[in-house]
């Protein structure tokens, strides 16, 4: 199989700082086998933040763990290509992920109180980062901190560092994660869900954060998300995910401009507005098959009205169309599937007549 | 042809059976499989015991003065005791009175416990109090000194010293239900059950206790050691099972001024003691790993 | 507000305290102060709000599911606020709820059938062909087929689980239905199916809605009004289409344009800043004054925090702001400086 670049030929860029070819991720546990993730491609260049969506079981955050190394022994991760800045993550040993860990890359979660350890103080915790990291301790130690913390908008540096976790809110938390992941200046921050359990207005202000800190420290961002509108404000490039594959991946402007997998339209269209629309919501029928592993042939096809006959026999590969690349079949080969301009399929029996404002 | 939603979709497991998994595990862990061959050994024992033993008048104060004191033998296995009684068949039916007191008092422990801990638990407020403050006054009594009481009020024998451990025991399994039920009761499915005008007993009997049953089975199953243990105990000091009872424990004791000269009749009571407890501790264990990963779920 | 049919709930006043032993003693809190609600027959109003708002304790205060402090809440015109035992157990089958723990709100040792006949059991005890009969047509109502009767919740998908509920929730035919979060524990697609499956419910069986929801995607698509709330008070209530798209609390703006949207790039044309007030030390006065970009653009006047202001609908008072007035224009200055 070529290895595909997922930008069009010929756009000259430096080297990504994740490349991912081919990963397979299986759990083995006594007595059953399932397949997380079959054969994805992704790449992420310097001072981009590639989104990576997807519903429950598609493998979004089985991959996003890959990286850091964090799976558990059930699992067996193979890929042609697992690079981290020009490392190959796959023979590392414990030591090495512990340097790699918080230096080069690091992690957010969705849920920030998990994440620290509820006994000691925040200021504890990330000094405990910086020493075994960069052997930085005392006052230089601390000033470090509360520069990071004061560039995650945080108004008191000082008291949050004295405080525990249970003392601050979600959204401070979140900051505090931020400001734990980001404090050794790693090359790639891997965010998983980092707002899904916030308050709306809460979360606003942790995605205008993260854009913020990524323009100006330039770090490269995997996104981890289900919601299509976060992707849409906060991601440069998207990677749509479905059973464990990569079924479409594009700009994110033509994304949404014009979806190519019959998925990602499906996705784009079921989202409920907060403006008024018209007819029923579109639904995608079915549900994901439950081994995605064992599908022959593409596996989203019995959910899928454009299915031909090659979709069951022929696992569709990516392909370029336009300026992103999709693993379909039919993508781009019938003119009636076009969109009209606002990312919804028509003749899907919803929405005719969008009444957007 | 789109599939219907109604598939199970992939993130949830075709979980095998509950006895499979038993199976897959016990296959892993020998030593689990040990304990519960041994289990099912006891059991057996303990129902077929009269028939199973070469000499079953032992038990009931057949004595052969003849065959005094004899070492291990092929006749007599594990020997024969002061009084010429078959050793062997002495201890195979005294598996039977260890099973029967063990299950009496865990089960009448589990009957009086279990309903007060839930209670307790889901009502929280003054029930809870009231009914936590007398199960820690039981717990105060040391199971010994309780039993002695009690013998010294009643007289000794098997049915006291039962009394005594079923007294002893039930708080346990008290705390557990009660801990099972103050969180079982946070569960969004007993809000729904309440949403629904379900009676409060029927919430507690219907939902609450039958969610409780792992953890209990887990501390039964080992309990059920235990109490053969505690039993014995009693036994040894006099305040169980009288003579000419094969009561394990009652062997080990009546065994003991002879242990130098005549080992075997203290030995093989005490080692069906001990590989018994082994027993059902290790298939404790064993279910205590079976059922957890599936809370987890 | 239309004075010609009764509402079916009337919350009149609620408020709902709680104990809470911080680390400083012992101590109240308001989840719920002084809320006036009415739900209409037949219609479906949307619950907003974040965290703190107290929309759960609101609904669980209808639901009875909790005793309020004080105030009245009457469902077709019944007494409920301090009723209890038999008599609040005849009324159950009135109103319904679905939870937002899809898997957690099933037992998990009971079959789809057993937990969808278990209302029935309780209050009608049916015959068994009649059960038999009317669960599986619940069953088929929610789009699940028989086969799954045996299974378990663990055996189910959060979308099947939600189904059940729904159906369980259903089985006796009550007047109101009270949804939380019904949706936000299940995936895009399956909360599409789930959202359709409403819809049509509440058409066939002329159910009356309250939706609690943080989403205002499905607020918008399934409700009729809106109430919001913030910090244990309705700031705003009004029909769909005003709160969307005009609505005079300075907060609902806020907070509809926080969601991003699918639609159209760019950052929220209104960031709020500032955390949410915790019901342990609320505000002053507006609850909602220290992060209120109104009050910024009007220089910080006293009122804000010093009284409380509240909504009266039967004054045509629809939000609790004291310059609702000038929400409009001021919106405009504040998007495009």
């Amino acid at each position: 199989m070529a290895v595909p670049q997922t930008r069009p030929p010929g756009t000259d860029v430096p080297e990504p700082v994740l490349r991912i070819r081919d990963l397979w991720i299986r759990f083995r546990t006594p007595g059953r086998r399932t397949t997380a993730v079959s054969g994805i491609d992704l790449e992420v260049g310097r001072g981009e933040i590639l989104g990576v969506v997807g519903e429950t079981g598609c493998g979004k955050t089985v991959t996003g763990l890959s990286v850091l190394g964090l799976l558990p022994e059930t699992a067996e991760v193979t890929a042609a290509e697992l690079n981290l800045l020009g490392r190959d993550l796959r023979a590392l040993s414990d030591d090495d992920w512990r340097r790699l860990r918080g230096t080069d890359v690091a992690m957010v979660f969705q849920n920030p109180s998990g994440s620290f350890n509820p006994v000691f103080t925040i200021g504890a915790q990330m000094r405990d980062v910086l020493r075994q990291h960069e052997r930085v301790k005392g006052a230089a130690a601390d000033a470090r901190i509360r520069e990071v913390l004061t560039a995650c908008a945080m108004p008191d540096p000082d008291r949050v560092m004295r405080s525990y976790p249970h003392q601050l809110s979600g959204g401070m938390l979140q900051r505090a994660m931020l400001g734990l992941a980001l404090l050794c200046r790693p090359r790639l921050l891997i965010a998983d869900e980092p707002t899904t359990a916030l308050d709306v207005t809460i979360a606003a202000q942790i995605l205008e954060l993260i854009l913020r800190l990524q323009r100006e420290m330039g770090f490269s961002v995997l996104f981890i998300t289900h919601d299509l509108g976060v992707v849409r404000r906060v991601c440069g490039r998207v990677a749509v995910l479905y059973a464990g594959r990569v079924v479409e991946t594009a700009p994110t402007r033509e994304l949404f401009r014009a979806p190519q997998h019959p998925y990602t339209r499906g996705l784009i269209a079921a989202v409920p507005r907060t403006q008024r629309v018209a007819g029923a919501l579109a639904t995608i029928p079915g549900s994901v098959p439950p081994d995605p592993g064992a599908v022959e042939g593409c596996a989203f096809r019995d959910r899928c009205e454009l299915a031909i006959e090659r979709c069951a026999r022929e696992r569709p590969e990516l392909r370029l169309l336009g300026s992103g690349w999709v693993a379909c079949h039919v993508a781009g080969e019938q003119a009636a599937g076009q969109t009209d301009g606002d990312g919804q399929a028509d003749g899907q029996g919803q929405a005719d007549g969008d009444g957007r404002t | 042809m789109a599939a219907s939603f109604n598939q199970l979709p992939a993130n949830v497991s075709e979980r095998p059976g509950f006895v499979l998994r038993a199976g897959r595990a016990m296959r892993r862990d020998v030593l689990a499989l040990f304990g519960l061959l041994i289990i099912v050994l006891v059991l057996l024992l303990a129902v077929f015991g009269p028939w199973l033993a070469p000499e079953p008048g032992t038990g009931a104060g057949v004595v052969d003065v003849s065959a005094r004191m004899q070492p291990p033998s092929a006749a007599h296995p594990f020997g024969t005791d002061w009084l010429g009684r078959d050793v062997f068949s002495r201890v195979i039916l005294g598996a039977r009175i260890a099973i029967q007191v063990s299950f009496v008092v865990v089960g009448l422990a589990i009957l009086v416990g279990v309903p007060l801990g839930a209670i307790a638990g889901y009502r929280r407020g003054r029930i809870d109090g009231l009914i936590m403050r007398i199960t820690d006054l039981f717990l105060a009594f040391p199971p010994l000194l309780l039993a002695m009481a009690i013998v010294a009020a009643l007289g000794p024998g098997l049915q006291n010293a039962t009394l005594a451990l079923v007294i002893s025991w039930w708080p346990w399994y008290t705390r557990i239900a009660r801990g099972l039920a103050v969180s079982l009761r946070e569960w969004p499915f007993v809000d729904a059950a309440r949403a629904m005008g379900i009676r409060e007993s029927t919430i507690i009997f219907r939902h609450i206790v039958p969610n409780s049953v792992g953890p209990i089975v887990v501390q039964a199953t080992i309990d059920i050691g235990t109490v053969i243990l505690a039993a014995g105990g009693l036994a040894f000091i006099g305040l169980g099972a009288r003579p000419p009872a094969p009561d394990w424990g009652l062997m080990v004791a009546e065994g003991r001024q002879y242990i130098l000269d005549q080992w075997w009749l203290s030995t093989f009571p005490g080692l069906a003691i001990f590989f018994t407890v082994l027993a059902f501790n290790l298939v404790g264990d064993l279910l205590l790993r079976l059922l957890d990963p599936r809370q987890e779920d | 507000m239309s004075g010609a049919t009764a509402p079916l709930v009337e919350v009149r006043g609620l408020v709902k305290e709680f104990e809470v032993k911080g680390h400083r003693g012992a101590g109240l809190v308001r989840a719920v102060t002084g809320v006036d609600l009415d739900v209409q027959p037949g219609e479906a109003l949307g619950l907003v709000g974040e965290s703190g708002s107290g929309k759960t304790t609101l609904a669980r205060s209808i639901l009875r599911l909790v005793e309020p402090t004080a105030g009245t809440i009457r469902l077709e015109g019944t007494d409920i606020t301090h009723l209890g035992g038999r008599a609040l157990r005849r009324l159950r089958p009135r109103m319904q709820v679905v939870f937002q723990d899809p898997v957690g709100s099933l037992d998990p040792r009971m079959s789809v059938f057993d937990l969808i006949a278990e209302p029935l059991r309780a209050h009608r005890k049916p015959s068994r062909e009649t059960l038999r009969a009317t669960v599986d047509r619940l069953i088929d109502e929610v789009g699940l087929v028989q086969a799954l009767r045996d299974r378990r919740p663990h055996e189910l998908s959060g979308g099947q689980c939600q189904r059940v509920a729904i159906a369980r929730a259903i089985s006796l035919q009550p007047r109101l239905l009270i949804l939380d979060e019904p949706t936000s524990a299940l995936d895009v697609s399956v909360q599409a199916q789930v959202l359709e499956l409403l819809v049509r419910l509440r058409a066939e069986h002329d159910l009356t809605y309250l939706l609690i929801s943080h989403d205002l995607g499905v607020i918008r698509y399934l409700c009729q009004r809106v109430a919001v709330m913030y910090l244990g008070r309705i700031v705003e209530e009004g029909p769909t289409q005003t709160i969307f798209e005009h609505a005079a609390h300075p907060y609902t703006r806020a907070l509809v344009l926080a969601r991003p949207d699918v639609d159209a790039d760019g950052p929220p044309r209104l960031l709020l800043s500032g955390e949410i007030p915790s019901a342990t030390a609320p505000p002053s006065g507006c609850a909602f004054h220290p992060r209120c970009w109104l009050r910024e653009q009007l220089a910080r006047p006293q009122e804000c925090q010093t009284t409380v202001p509240a909504i009266d609908p039967a004054r045509g008072v629809l939000a609790a702001c004291h310059f609702a007035d000038q929400t409009d224009e001021r919106f405009e200055r504040e998007v495009n400086p």
